[in-house]
């Protein structure tokens, strides 16, 4: 039995960005929300939600990979928005809605295809 | 559903699956560490991906399997890092082609009840709903988990 020979040892390879517009908080998740990076969204969001925003959006159109970790991570922001911030996701293909779908969190979650859509609601 | 899964599902005649099976991905020994499993889910993928799958199919394949090895790792080893062996298969038959992965750990299962939960506990009914079989059997030496996808080939 040999170790397994090729491990690359990468950074955690998310980037959150964060926008405010008036009351309204968007949160534009990048690249991959695994086990390592899900903490490093969930900061953000609790960061954000903070300062009591209206609205939380966390825009997953340019996540590329999303786990089980990061369905946790819309979990905790759905129950930390409460009642007076209303919480978004927009997510949309087989890498994001599928697994928010699949685990049956589509349905205590509002799920929007595109951002537009997320901020006209 | 995208766009993208629309045309998939009408455009039948796109193949996916090689008509020839590519060689299977054996991972040995693999530290079950968040950095590795990484690693690993990249190297699956572009094996998938090399074996003709369909993008949605890539990606139920890297998740399931991403969500197996997390379990190893938050689960069989829980208070130290343990190692997993990971197999990727590929078969073509006739009309019909299937991928399999099967992840071995030899570590004991912490009670899923620990990390249950409104928060917690999506990985393995994720793993039963991206797989169309899913299996998990625990003996003596450790846990198995085998993923089986059936898929069209041209």
């Amino acid at each position: 039995m040999t170790e397994f020979p090729a491990v690359h040892l990468t950074e955690p390879a998310v980037s959150v960005h964060v926008d405010w517009v008036d009351t309204t908080v968007v949160l534009t998740v990048t690249g991959e929300v695994d086990i390592l990076s899900a903490p490093q969204v969930q900061e953000a969001a609790e960061l954000a939600l903070g300062n009591r925003p209206t609205k939380l959006v966390i825009d997953l159109t340019s996540v590329t990979f999303l786990a089980s970790a990061g369905l946790a991570v819309l979990a905790a922001c759905r129950q930390l928005s409460g009642q007076q911030t209303r919480f978004c996701v927009v997510a949309h293909g087989p890498a994001t809605s599928r697994p928010i779908e699949l685990t049956g969190l589509g349905a205590d979650l509002q799920v929007f295809p595109t951002l537009d859509e997320a901020l006209a609601n | 559903m995208t766009d993208d899964e629309n045309s998939a599902i009408r455009d039948t005649s796109a193949p996916a699956s090689t008509a020839c099976p590519v060689a299977s991905l054996r991972c040995r020994h693999v530290a079950a560490e968040p950095r590795v499993l990484s690693d690993i889910r990249r190297q699956l993928a572009t094996w998938a991906a090399g074996a003709g799958m369909r993008a949605e199919h890539v990606a139920a394949v890297t998740l399931a399997a991403y969500e197996a090895m997390a379990n190893v790792a938050q689960h069989a080893y829980p208070h130290t890092t343990g190692h997993f062996d990971l197999d990727a298969v590929h078969r073509v038959l006739p009309n019909t082609a299937t991928v399999t992965v099967i992840i071995r750990d030899h570590g004991r299962w912490a009670p899923p009840q620990e990390q249950s939960g409104i928060l917690h506990g999506r990985g393995l009914p994720l793993i039963h709903a991206l797989a169309d079989q899913a299996v998990i059997s625990t003996g003596e030496s450790g846990t198995e988990i085998r993923m089986k996808w059936n898929l069209p080939v041209s």
